[in-house]
C-alpha cells in the first residue's frame, strides 16, 4: 500500500470500516510510513477535537429571540386554511378581539389572504347593489307560480299571460317533439319550396295578390254567367205567362181543339194542367192566374 | 415567553397552537430551538451578524411550513433542524461559498460546554481549542467544509449528508476523508493538534 492509497482511507480505517485484509495493509502502512503515521494521528485527534467542538455551543445573541418573534408576527404564524375559518365570523363582527389583531396582522402580510378578503368584500359589495335594483317581473310569472302552486286561475290572468302559459303548453307539447332530425329534413324542403314561390313570383305577397286576383276574376265570371242565366229565365217565364194567358182568353171565347195548342204552352208545366181542371177549380183558381198583361207588357210585347 | 406559561409537552398540540396563531406557543418554539438553530448557522457562515439573520430567516420560514409538520412522521426537532440544515446550505451556497474570515470575530464570543462536568481549567482549554478548531473550520475549501460539518459536528449519517447536498455517496465519503486530512493539516500548522 502506498501513502496515497493510505490516506484515502484514513477516514475508513478510524471508523473501523475496512475489511480484515485492508485494515492489516493500512496498519503495516502505518507503522512503516513516519509522515502517514503522524497524518493518522493528526486526524484522529482532529476529528476528537470537532466532537468536542460539536459539544460546544456560542450564545445566541440576547435580542435575537425578539428579533425572530418581531419578524414573526402572531398574524403570520396564523396559517391561511385558519384565517379562511375566521373569515365568516370576521364578517359578522363577532369575532374577538386579540384575534381580531391576529386576523389583521396576518391580513397585513399576506397578500394571498389580503386578496381574499378583497375578492368577498367586493362580492358583498355587488350583492347589495343588485338587492337595491329590482328587474321587472315577467307578466307570465305569477300565472305560472299560482298555476304550479294552487292550479290555474283563468279568472285572474291577463290575456297576455294566458297566451303566454298556452303558448307554452303547446311548445311543449306539440313544437319541442318536432325539433328531430326529421323536422329538420322537413324544415328543409319548406325551405326549398319557399325559394321557388319566390323565384316565380318574387315574393309571397306576390303570390297572395296574384291568388287574389285569379280568386276574384272566378267570382266575376261566375256572377255573370248566373245573372245571364237569370235573365234568359225571367224573360222565358214572362213569354209563357203570357202566351198563356192569352190562351185562356181565347179559350172564354171559343173552346180551340187541343191539337191546336201552342208548342210553348205544352212545353210549360202550368199552362198543361190548365185543360183538364174543373170548372170550379178553374173559378177557384182564378186569382192566381196570371192577369192579363198590362198595357205596358203589351206594349213591350208588341215591340 | 412569560416564566408562568406552562410548557407545551406534545409537538402535535404545540405546532397545532401555533397554526390556530397562540404567541404562546410560537414562543415556545423559538425559545427551544433558536440557539440550535444559531449555532448551526454560525458554523457555516462563521459571524454573529450572518448567523443571527440566517437563523432570523430559518425561523421565518419554518413557521411558513408549519402546516406540512406531520407529527406522525417524527419530532418536531428533526422536522425543524432538517428545514434549518436545508435552508442554511441553501444559503452557504447561494453565497458561492465564500470562505469566512473569523479571526476577528471570534474573540468576541463566548463557547459554552453541554457539559458543566469538567473542571474549571479543563473548560477554558477546551474553550481555546474550540476558537481554534472554528478558525480552521472556515480555512476548508467550501466543498470539504460542509461535508465535515455535517459528518463530525452535526453528526448525520452518510446518507442524510447525501439528501441534504444532492451528491453520490462516494463522493460524499471522499470530500470527508479530505477535509478531515485537510483540516488535521491547518491544526497542525497552527499548533492545534499538538496540545490536543
Amino acid at each position: 500500500m502506498n501513502c496515497s492509497k493510505f490516506q484515502d482511507s484514513i477516514t475508513d480505517y478510524l471508523d473501523g470500516a475496512l475489511d480484515s485484509r485492508a485494515r492489516t495493509e493500512c496498519a503495516t502502512h502505518r507503522l512503516r510510513c513516519r509522515e502517514c503515521r503522524e497524518l493518522y494521528n493528526d486526524v484522529r485527534m482532529t476529528v476528537g477535537a470537532l466532537g468536542s467542538y460539536a459539544r460546544l455551543e456560542v450564545d445566541e445573541p440576547a435580542e435575537l429571540q425578539a428579533h425572530i418573534l418581531a419578524a414573526t408576527t402572531a398574524g403570520e404564524m396564523l396559517s391561511c386554511s385558519a384565517f379562511d375559518n375566521l373569515l365568516e365570523r370576521y364578517f359578522d363582527g363577532v369575532i374577538l378581539a386579540p384575534t381580531f389583531q391576529t386576523f389583521q396582522a396576518h391580513f397585513t402580510n399576506c397578500s394571498k389572504c389580503r386578496r381574499l378578503l378583497a375578492g368577498i368584500e367586493e362580492a358583498i359589495e355587488m350583492c347589495r347593489e343588485v338587492k337595491d335594483s329590482e328587474v321587472e317581473m315577467p307578466d307570465s310569472l305569477y300565472g305560472r307560480i299560482v298555476a304550479a302552486t294552487v292550479g290555474p286561475q283563468p279568472s285572474d290572468e291577463s290575456p297576455r299571460g294566458r297566451f303566454v302559459r298556452r303558448w307554452h303548453a303547446v311548445y311543449a307539447r306539440f313544437v319541442r317533439p318536432l325539433w328531430t332530425p326529421q323536422f329538420a329534413a322537413a324544415a328543409l324542403i319548406f325551405a326549398a319550396s319557399f325559394f321557388m314561390i319566390i323565384s316565380r313570383f318574387g315574393s309571397v305577397s306576390g303570390m297572395a295578390s296574384e291568388a287574389g286576383a285569379q280568386a276574384e276574376r272566378l267570382v266575376t265570371e261566375g256572377q255573370d254567367a248566373i245573372n245571364q242565366t237569370g235573365v234568359m229565365a225571367i224573360t222565358g217565364i214572362q213569354r209563357v205567362s203570357y202566351e198563356v194567358n192569352s190562351i185562356l182568353q181565347d179559350a172564354k171565347t171559343t173552346k180551340p181543339p187541343a191539337d191546336q195548342t201552342d208548342p210553348d204552352l205544352q212545353a210549360s208545366p202550368a199552362p198543361s194542367a190548365a185543360p183538364v181542371t174543373s170548372p170550379e177549380q178553374t173559378g177557384t183558381d182564378e186569382h192566381l192566374q196570371p192577369k192579363p198583361p198590362s198595357p205596358r207588357h203589351s206594349s213591350r210585347r208588341g215591340k | 415567553m412569560g416564566a408562568n406559561a406552562a410548557l407545551i409537552k406534545s409537538d402535535a398540540e404545540l405546532v397545532r397552537r401555533c397554526r390556530a396563531g397562540d404567541s404562546a406557543a410560537w414562543e415556545q418554539v423559538v425559545h427551544e430551538y433558536s440557539r440550535r438553530v444559531y449555532n448551526l448557522a454560525y458554523r457555516f457562515t462563521g459571524r454573529h451578524e450572518s448567523a443571527e439573520d440566517l437563523t432570523q430567516e430559518v425561523f421565518v420560514r419554518v413557521y411558513r411550513s408549519l402546516e406540512q409538520y406531520d407529527p406522525q412522521a417524527g419530532d418536531l426537532a428533526n422536522w425543524l433542524m432538517r428545514l434549518a440544515r436545508n435552508l442554511v446550505i441553501d444559503d452557504y451556497r447561494r453565497r458561492g461559498r465564500t470562505p469566512t474570515d473569523v479571526g476577528d470575530d471570534l474573540t468576541d464570543h463566548e463557547y459554552h460546554l453541554e457539559s458543566h462536568l469538567d473542571a474549571p481549567d479543563r473548560g477554558v482549554e477546551r474553550h481555546e481549542r474550540a476558537k481554534q478548531v472554528h478558525a480552521a473550520i472556515a480555512k476548508l475549501p467550501p466543498d470539504l467544509r460542509e461535508c465535515v460539518i455535517l459528518r463530525d459536528i452535526e453528526e448525520l449519517t452518510y446518507q442524510e449528508i447525501v439528501d441534504i447536498l444532492k451528491i453520490p455517496v462516494g463522493t460524499v465519503k471522499s470530500r470527508i476523508n479530505r477535509g478531515r486530512i485537510e483540516l488535521a493539516k491547518i491544526l497542525r500548522r497552527m499548533k492545534v493538534v499538538e496540545i490536543m
